[in-house]
């Protein structure tokens, strides 16, 4: 880390509290205790210019759902169903171990029904009825690319700016960059559904949401819908509210004749902490509680949206977050690696996927919170317009596409209603307006008020940063 | 709480300075510019990364690394540095120009400008005249004489002569040795991770010799448990683990390393040794097992086995982990930013790179680990010495032979039979029992009516899908198949055999039970099957994709198809078949089951038909193929009753040999392919993109190997360990340090290169790496030096003045106060709980952790993943607990254990409310804190205040203050009193955890006493060094 950096996060974190209950005595200790403290600030300089969005939602669609089924539409490829697709538009570029011994590369037409949408006439699939209600709000960006074509190397491209393991991810760089505007709550949490599409699917990693070489704390908190929502959040069983705060006073009072001796500020911070895991066991299952959400909310998210661990539930937490100043709110919904029977898989993941996706965009927009929360949809990779495995007119399978992929955005500094960028006519190569992955997160930071160049951490002597020494922020996008 | 103007002050003191300088600074006035400390740091930071080692980004010809690219002129152009002359010296005027837009480095780069102070420091060096030296950890190290220092008697060791001379330059005082119990408390935690017992603290504190704590540390460098200690920091080096770390993350074995490694620091091996054992055990002269089990280091890396993932690809990588790895570890440098391009700031280029990665690029390996063994591991591996399971091999490896070869003599008898056996194959029906339905039933609302033929009909709802139980008896013995029909019917639509448009109908799933117990079927054929028809399906159902067989166009015409059993079926009792029907919109309309003992029940599949269709081979053109006459009479033998039987056998022999092989453990090892693969620098780094080629050597900024050394691992590890080489012995003595103190003498303990920082006290670095050296790498004799020095010994308590002058400790004007680690924090729990079993190595075990964790990230739904250990194995030491990369232990990394992806070297230390969480409520902590409270009980003494104090004691190894015990008993009487009340509540605490509950304790008082152990195991001092 930057020394200079570490210093001065030090003392406002750390230190600047230790060096005045020190200073001022035990006495003032307590009472500050006692009382709310700040929540964790950001770094000095952040954001580094007035900030549109304030949080993320980040919807990931974990498995990478088919772009030509959802968003690209190619209507030309109907008839051009099981022809072989041309070299000139495949040239040569690499395939995975899944399809790169297929003696041949037949393309697979969507068999869904496409329409425009909203004042920018948006392309979307019948499967995704809910999302052209919202066609206003978002934007589509078709030209996505990435550099990996395997699941594992994409998603932690995508979020962590690099594909080898080792990096921050997203969550944690806003995080530590922007701090924390609640002290009940983590920064930065994480929620995992699966899918109905595609039961056995690709699996996810705590690398995801882990921070790296950036300090543990900008970890994601990962709320969970079975057992504990978070980690050992309950009391044992035998500990009830009044004996865990019996024990905490105990704690305190050993803890701060401790300090007094060795006047280590790492012991208040300690306190600290145990205060705030005292009030997480409120605020965090007072957040999970749906019960008191009116009726009308779970008419808006869909059928699913009373089943804990679904889509369509942690949508509404994402929402319930965001009111309570959590920073980053990582989503994660798997089932979208469909290598087969596309028509059966896809539709299952729309019917998940479709309703809360929209719903959230709806009810952010009706509480006012759509300006400043920034909300984003997309896979890891897009998939290939030529079938994997058998063909038929009603069933084709997809393998792994790096090349272009679509991914919407909306809320905080996003346009409201723009089609963005363009493939080749068979949704293989982006013939207009790429948007590399380190573009994407250029793009999203600086809606954030952060200059992706800025933000960064010295580790191994080099100072770096999400977008890696790659980036460029896409204007075109910005509202 | 708002911030307050000693922030403000701190900022803008924090802003003058620059990395490198920081100590310099603070700590005295205006020194005289030291290249190395106050300059190279700035140049290195601001300008290297266009004009310094990267030849291929290099700006204008100009280097800053090297003295010459810096002094002398360019062509044309005058040098920018001109020694003694601060008005010629163009640097100074482009750094901090009148006109912003000249300046460097430029606005637009990343780099920020120098401040004022650097350019002052810049200046006043160049007025000094621009002496320059060569980057200090690349020059080896030169064994300095010891300083003069004036409070002699503080002194210990030589150690404390450079520290000491350092804190009299900087006008300070050590601090007085901490209390005797707290520096055995500490001690113990650094050689062993484990807190002193009360026995052992006792006899400490009544050892009034004057060498009592030397013995003290001798006692623990002894103790087995120092190795697992030290073992921890190397296996967070070396990236252990126990799965392969990629996507589904599957598991592997290595254990055998890591047992290896505790191994290594018990017996104390010279780290010259340990070092080259792991990077070329394997071809040392007559290597042992032992050697090759070391070489697992640089097979402890991630794998990708991903179904997809390109070996090529992934073969780099794994050669970059390592490159980056040994960087990391040996060198202290970071090799692996050479990847793509030359270094930015070190003179590693990217040649330097791929030479060394090419000494790892012969390993007899696949790039995405080609197949695993019974033990999840890719080769190179070595199966370890096992001789009862090697028994077993070997017994049924003769076995087999047997009954191969009569196998293969009744084939040859079988074979005369071959041609009266062709001349009927094709119109040959088996005899086919049909079985009548004894029980129907089907879910989804359709229903089932059994007909007189034995056939059944499908009525009811039309579900998207159903699944239909048939139950029937038959007397039949040796069955060989099953016969399924699809029997057309006039009320179905359009008279077919399904329910489905133009009576369509597909079966999906055809399962047999007997006895409950799932029959093996073989082989699926059909008379006839729909273009989209996916047999193999029927048997072997996938998740999602619902196909299987259907008969579309034929829907009018019976139809059938045929499973044959693997083993001859004598079932006594009922069989129960279920039958899916799960294709939306086909759902099965009539259909009947019989049953056969005849030896050819199938129907002659396609391939075998076409060949019995052409003549036997009378030498013309149309005639059989040897391969297809080889292929129909390897079909024949097949099926006749003994011939099976004589089959099953074999295939059960050698299932258990493969059962019994599969038990031996293996690990992962390196060894050597005969011929080399070929090296190349890839361009950007990409696999795809080879460049030059590439042979194995070391960079060439070092000092280089001896010609005769051998180019292979062995010679690198040899060169690695020559005294010659400026960096091995100062990173690992740099390792030890920070593992003491919190932070290495050299801060960047994974970088001595260009951008690391320069060591606090670099006489000290180089005379502990020289001792090192000539000590024969004796590792104990290390750590004995460090921690019986006079520095190690202070008091970690600090004034408020001393705490502003030196935050970090640098100066060690102190002793250490440093978080116990993970594993440090849960072994103590354990060992003051009296649970901890030292039980050593072996396969890594899985303590308790919340449910489902694994369960939850991973591809498959609803599989049970984790299955948690049992007895014992529940309270052993961290270091053996079972690593899965992608879900690590959570207990441990809320503690800042890495994830064990990639090499770390130096862990982070955090604070944060899940450690807190995790503290009071993970159900291992609330079973320490019941066996903790048994202890109390039994062995604290009488009355509360004794147990408590007891407690507090055992904790932290001081005796506890009355103030202390008073807080603890007014708790613990509040608690019990609710306890008293409410029983139940105190049974449920006490229920936490595997081990057994002390039944002679009052259960509210024993729950009220596990509160209180909690609230000690939860104290900031209780998980702190201090």
């Amino acid at each position: 880390m930057n020394p200079l950096r570490e210093h001065q996060l030090m003392m406002t974190r750390r230190q600047l509290l230790g060096r005045a209950a020190t200073g001022i005595g035990t006495v003032a200790l307590g009472s500050l205790l006692a009382g709310r403290a700040e929540a964790a600030p950001g770094l000095p300089g952040f954001p580094n210019f007035p900030a549109k969005a304030k949080r993320v939602i980040y919807l990931h669609q974990s498995g990478a759902p088919s772009q030509m089924d959802l968003y690209d539409y190619k209507p030309g490829l109907t008839k051009r169903f099981a022809e072989e697709l041309p070299d000139s538009i495949r040239m040569g570029q690499r395939l995975t171990g899944m399809t790169s011994g297929q003696k041949k590369f037949p393309v697979a037409p969507s068999v869904y029904k496409f329409a425009q949408h909203g004042k920018a006439g948006i392309w979307l699939s019948e499967l995704l009825p809910h999302t052209a209600k919202i066609a206003d709000e978002i934007t589509v960006v078709k030209s996505t690319f990435t550099e990996a074509i395997n699941h594992d190397p994409a998603i932690t491209f995508i979020q962590t700016g690099s594909q080898v393991a080792g990096r921050p991810c997203f969550g944690s760089w806003v995080s530590y960059g922007l701090g924390c505007e609640t002290d009940d709550l983590p920064a930065f949490v994480v929620m995992i559904s699966r899918g109905t599409g595609r039961k056995v699917d690709q699996p996810l990693y705590d690398r995801l949401w882990g921070s790296g070489f950036l300090p543990t704390a900008y970890q994601g908190v990962k709320f969970r819908s079975e057992g504990d929502p978070v980690l050992y959040l309950s009391n044992p069983p035998g500990i009830d509210a009044d004996r865990r705060r019996s024990m905490l006073d105990d704690i305190r009072a050993l803890n701060e004749i401790n300090e007094q001796q060795f006047g280590d500020p790492e012991i208040v911070t300690r306190i600290r902490q145990y205060e705030m895991s005292y009030r997480m066991q409120t605020s965090v299952p007072e957040l999970t509680d749906l019960s008191k959400e009116p009726e009308s909310t779970f008419e808006l998210y869909g059928p699913d949206a009373r089943k804990p661990g679904t889509y369509a539930s942690n949508c509404i937490l994402a929402r319930r977050l965001a009111e309570r100043g959590v920073r980053f709110i990582q989503l994660y919904h798997m089932g979208w690696d469909h290598h087969e029977g596309v028509p059966r898989q896809l539709p299952p993941q729309c019917l998940d996927t479709d309703q809360p996706s929209a719903a959230l965009i709806q009810d952010l927009k009706q509480r006012g919170m759509l300006d400043d929360t920034l909300v984003v949809w997309g896979g890891e990779f897009g998939r290939t317009v030529y079938c994997q495995g058998n063909l038929s007119p009603e069933n084709y399978g997809r393998d792994h596409h790096p090349r272009c992929f679509t991914v919407w955005m909306a809320g905080g500094g996003i346009k409201q209603g723009l089609s963005y960028g363009e493939t080749d006519d068979y949704s293989y190569n982006i013939t207009e307006k790429p948007v590399h992955v380190h573009d994407m997160n250029a793009t999203l930071l600086h809606c954030l008020g952060v200059d992706h160049t800025k933000l960064t951490y010295r580790y191994q002597g080099r100072d770096f940063r999400l977008t890696d020494v790659h980036g460029t922020v896409v204007k075109d996008l910005l509202a | 709480m708002s911030f307050t103007k000693s922030n403000t002050r701190l900022v803008k003191f924090a802003r003058m300075m620059v990395p490198g300088v920081i100590l310099a600074l603070q700590l005295s006035a205006a020194p005289p510019v030291d290249f190395g400390r106050d300059i190279r740091p700035i140049l290195s930071d601001r300008c290297f990364t266009c004009h310094g080692p990267d030849a291929a980004n290099r700006q204008a010809g100009l280097r800053f690394d090297i003295e010459d690219g810096a002094k002398k002129a360019r062509g044309a152009r005058p040098p920018v540095i001109v020694a003694g002359d601060v008005a010629a010296s163009e640097i100074l005027k482009r750094v901090a120009p009148a006109d912003p837009a000249m300046r460097m480095p430029p606005p637009y780069s990343d780099h920020k400008p120098l401040t004022e102070t650097e350019v002052a420091t810049l200046k006043a060096w160049i007025e000094q005249g621009a002496k320059w030296q060569s980057h200090w950890s690349f020059n080896a190290p030169v064994r300095p004489a010891e300083p003069a220092v004036q409070n002699r008697a503080w002194v210990r060791n030589p150690i404390d002569t450079f520290i000491l001379a350092r804190l009299e330059k900087e006008g300070l005082k050590p601090s007085p040795e901490a209390d005797r119990d707290r520096l055995l408390r500490r001690v113990s935690f650094d050689l062993t991770g484990l807190p002193p017992t009360l026995a052992e603290l006792n006899a400490f504190l009544a050892d009034a010799s004057p060498d009592a704590y030397e013995k003290a540390v001798d006692r623990l460098l002894t103790s087995p448990r120092y190795g697992e200690r030290m073992a921890v920091d190397w296996l967070d080096a070396a990236r252990y683990a126990d799965t392969h770390g990629y996507q589904t993350d599957p598991a592997k074995e290595i254990w055998p390393w890591r047992d290896w490694v505790i191994k290594a620091f018990n017996s104390n091996m010279p780290y010259s040794q340990f070092t080259v054992e792991q990077l070329a055990g394997d071809l040392l002269p007559n290597a042992t097992v032992e050697q090759k089990i070391a070489t697992g280091f640089q097979r402890n890396h991630r794998i990708n086995s991903e179904t997809g993932a390109i070996a090529e690809e992934f073969q780099a990588e794994n050669l970059v982990d390592r490159a980056a790895t040994l960087g990391t570890v040996w060198m202290g440098l970071t090799v692996g930013c050479a990847r793509c391009h030359d270094h930015k700031f070190d003179p590693i280029l990217q040649k330097d790179f791929y030479s060394l990665a090419a000494f790892f690029n012969n390993v007899d390996e696949v790039g995405n680990g080609g197949s695993a063994d019974g033990r999840g591991n890719f080769k190179p591996y070595l199966k370890l010495p096992s001789p009862e399971l090697e028994a077993v091999v070997a017994a049924k490896d003769t076995e087999l032979k047997i009954a191969r070869e009569k196998l293969s003599a009744l084939d040859k008898e079988l074979a005369a039979g071959q041609a009266a056996w062709e001349n009927t194959a094709l119109t040959y029906q088996p005899k086919w029992e049909v079985l009548t339905p004894a029980s129907l039933k089907a879910d989804g609302g359709v229903t089932l009516k059994a007909l007189p033929d034995g056939s059944v009909l499908a009525g009811g709802a039309m579900p998207p899908a159903s699944i239909f139980e048939v139950t029937a008896e038959t007397k039949l013995k040796n069955i060989t198949g099953f016969r399924l029909e699809l029997i057309p019917d006039a009320g179905l639509p359009g008279g077919g055999s399904g329910r489905g448009t133009g009576g369509k109908g597909v079966v999906t799933l055809f399962e047999v039970r007997a006895g409950g117990k799932k029959i093996d079927l073989s082989r699926i054929t059909a008379d006839f099957k729909s273009e989209e028809s996916e047999l193999n399906l029927v048997l072997h159902p996938a998740d999602q994709l619902k196909r299987g067989w259907g008969v579309n166009p034929e829907m009018n015409k019976l139809h059938y198809t045929v499973m044959e059993t693997t083993r001859l079926l004598s079932p006594e009792g009922t069989l129960t078949f279920r039958i899916g029907s799960e294709y939306e919109g086909a759902l099965v309309g009539r259909f009947r089951i019989s049953v056969t003992d005849s030896e050819y029940p199938e129907v002659v599949p396609d391939d075998m038909a076409a060949i019995l269709k052409t003549p036997v081979a009378d030498g013309s053109e149309k005639a059989r193929s040897e391969k297809d006459a080889k292929a129909l009479t390897q079909y024949f033998v097949t099926h006749p009753v003994e011939r099976r039987r004589l089959s099953e056998a074999v295939a059960q022999l050698s299932s258990e040999r493969q059962a019994a092989e599969n038990k031996i453990p293996s690990t992962m090892v390196m060894s050597e392919m005969a011929t080399p693969r070929d090296m190349f620098v890839l361009v950007r780094g990409a696999y795809d993109h080879p460049g030059d080629q590439v042979t194995a050597t070391t960079p060439g900024f070092l000092p280089p190997m001896p010609v005769d050394a051998p180019r292979n691992r062995l010679g690198l590890a040899q060169w690695l360990v020559d005294p010659a080489n400026p960096l091995t012995a100062r990173v690992a003595v740099n390792r030890y340090w920070q593992m003491y103190f919190g932070t290495g003498l050299v801060k960047t303990a994974d970088d001595f290169g260009s951008q690391g920082e320069a060591p606090s006290h670099p006489e000290l670095l180089d005379w502990l790496a020289t001792e090192f050296v000539r000590s024969g790498w004796d590792v104990k004799a290390m750590q004995r030096l460090i921690v019986t020095s006079a520095a190690y010994r202070q008091a970690s308590v600090a004034t408020p003045a001393l705490r502003e002058r030196d935050p970090e400790n640098r100066l060690i004007a102190r002793g250490p106060r440093v978080r116990l680690s993970a594993e440090m924090i849960r072994d103590q729990a354990l060992s003051v709980s009296g649970l901890l079993v030292t039980k050593m190595g072996g396969p890594s075990v899985k303590p308790y952790q919340p449910e489902g964790l694994w369960e939850q990230l991973s591809a498959f739904q609803g599989k049970k993943l984790f299955e948690r250990s049992t007895g014992e194995d529940l309270w052993r030491r961290s270091v053996y607990s079972y690593w899965k990369r992608t879900v690590p232990p959570p207990s441990m990394t809320i503690f800042d254990a890495p994830t064990r992806e990639s090499c770390t070297v130096k862990r982070q230390m955090s604070s944060t409310p899940l450690q807190a969480l995790a503290l009071l409520n993970d159900e291992m902590y609330v079973e320490a804190s019941r066996k903790f409270a048994e202890r109390m009980v039994k062995e604290g003494g009488a009355s509360a205040s004794e147990r408590l104090a007891w407690a507090l004691r055992l904790a932290t190894s001081r005796p506890a203050s009355a103030s202390e015990v008073k807080i603890l008993e007014q708790g613990l009487d509040r608690r019990l009193a609710q306890y008293r009340v409410d029983r139940a509540a105190a049974e449920k605490l006490l229920a936490a955890g595997e081990s057994p509950r002390d039944q002679a304790i009052d259960a509210a008082e024993l729950a009220a006493y596990t509160t209180a152990a909690s609230v000690i195991l939860n104290l900031d001092e209780v998980i702190t060094r201090q």
